[in-house]
């Protein structure tokens, strides 16, 4: 008799997540539901269920969470940190996923704006808002936000194009370089 | 009293306003500012899901520039506060921050764990006080309905639990009152604006803003008063999209703590960049004109 297809395909997925910054604790969840009650993502969003990730991660379901769209979509409100009653960090842990699925290589909207953000930090030590914006959305995404632009200029609230660099940006680089391990 | 002065990348760019209108605050009331010019970014997040050290180690960077300059930190963005105080938090461990000093040295620095991180809504009713606040108001805010709109990440700051409630907040309203005005309560005001996914999901961020635009104009708010500029460039820049999608015109101005603190004192608006708004803030302008009149 076949046996249903149960078996998780990375059964020390948490592991891996507990030896990840913000994910420690994962072990003392007790799928209380808090973090799911505290959201306010799932308010605008019933099948964002923080709770469910945290399971699906205990679960071993490694490539069902990392290529989820929904670790972007949260907030980091960090409402689920301030109310989980065991310390479990589900806002930090949601953190982590998204660590993880940036250090493999993966694509996809969130990803991209991270990777633009700390571009930036590394490029210039500071966000530039108007650099990161496009390259976050693309001129795609730019032509969508219609008018708003030219309003902001107008307004003089455009973000600078100029660059402005620290000046001592060699030491951003030193501090951002990855350790070998 | 003398703070190295954190404004954070966005009071730099496209808040500059918030950078202006907290000069003249702090110059007012005679707080001094130590630049903090070649700080970098706090990470707010992305940087500290893209590399996790590095971004703590630039916050170790900041808060040493600070201890050298014999200050505490000041920030005027509630995610800076969060990373940066989050960093003071973690740096506390001695096997942390030993590691993190080990990168430090490559740069000449060093981080000894001596610096508190304030925002400026700590400052001025700690630190400056509600009795010194309120010698300095000339222009009280009278009738003016003002909604404060804490947003998430201040209320989360470690340390934010000795000036207030995380959970039912009451520190703005407190200072909405002390500049003589008339804070409005409602449901939104601890809500999410949903800045952190608006280059993500802009679709979820617009539903998330519009409903504590919403609740803070049916419950009668003229102008909502926000610790954050990140909350500032959602509620403000991005007001019509969310008033599309919730099918409403809220022509409501949202301000910048700072400004609205600079407006009490009677400091002239155009020095506290109330034009660099999208929602217009004349009505907010006009209102406190139309007061002192009824006052001569």
């Amino acid at each position: 008799m076949a046996v249903p297809s149960v078996m998780p395909e990375s059964p020390t997925f948490w592991r891996e997540v507990a030896a990840s910054p913000g994910g420690e604790s994962i072990a003392a969840c007790i799928q209380c539901n808090t973090c799911t009650s505290s959201c306010p993502v799932e308010l605008f969003e019933p099948t964002f269920r923080v709770r469910q990730i945290v399971a699906r991660v205990k679960l071993g379901l490694r490539e069902d969470v990392l290529s989820d769209p929904s670790i972007w979509a949260c907030t980091r409100c960090f409402a689920c940190v301030a109310h989980c009653p065991k310390n479990v960090r589900p806002g930090d842990l949601l953190e982590a996923l998204r660590h993880l699925a940036l250090r493999e290589g993966r694509q996809g909207p969130g990803p991209r704006h991270a990777r633009a953000f700390a571009s930036s930090v590394r490029e210039d030590g500071r966000i530039n808002e108007a650099r990161v914006t496009i390259r976050s959305v693309g001129l795609g995404g730019l032509v969508n936000q219609g008018a708003l632009p030219v309003k902001m200029a107008l307004r003089g609230k455009a973000p600078s194009l100029r660059r402005h660099r620290l000046r001592s940006i060699s030491e951003i680089e030193t501090l951002l370089e990855e350790e070998s391990p | 009293m003398k703070y190295a002065y954190f404004p954070g990348c966005v009071a730099q760019d496209s808040c500059s306003e918030l950078d202006e209108a907290t000069r003249a605050v702090a110059a007012e009331l005679g707080i001094e500012l130590v630049e903090l010019t070649d700080a970098s970014c706090c990470g707010a997040g992305n940087l500290q899901e893209v590399n996790p050290d590095g971004a703590l180690a630039l916050n170790a960077r900041t808060l040493s520039m600070a201890e050298a300059a014999g200050a505490d930190l000041m920030t005027v963005c509630a995610t800076c506060q969060l990373y940066l105080a989050r960093a003071v938090e973690e740096l506390k461990d001695p096997a942390t921050r030993e590691r993190i000093n080990g990168k430090l040295a490559k740069v000449g620095r060093t981080y000894e764990g001596r610096v508190r991180v304030k925002h400026l809504v700590q400052i001025l009713l700690q630190d400056v006080g509600p009795r010194k606040l309120a010698a300095h108001v000339r222009r009280p805010l009278g009738d003016l309905a003002v909604g404060a709109y804490y947003g998430c990440h201040l209320l989360r700051s470690p340390g934010t639990s000795a000036f207030d409630d995380p959970e039912h907040p009451t520190s703005i309203e407190h200072l909405i009152r002390v500049l003589g005005g008339r804070p409005v309560d409602y449901g939104g005001r601890t809500a999410c604006c949903g800045f952190h996914v608006l280059t993500v999901r802009e679709d979820l961020a617009m539903r998330m803003s519009g409903k504590g635009l919403h609740e803070a104009k049916a419950a009668g708010a003229v102008a909502l008063a926000t610790p954050c500029p990140l909350c500032h460039l959602v509620m403000d820049l991005y007001q019509g999209k969310a008033g599309k999608a919730a099918k409403e015109r809220f022509d409501l101005p949202v301000l910048h703590l700072s400004q609205l603190v600079g407006l009490a004192f009677g400091i002239d608006p155009a020095k506290l960049g109330l034009k660099r708004h999208i929602v217009s803030t004349k009505p907010v302008v006009r209102a406190l004109d139309e007061l002192e009149v009824v006052k001569a």
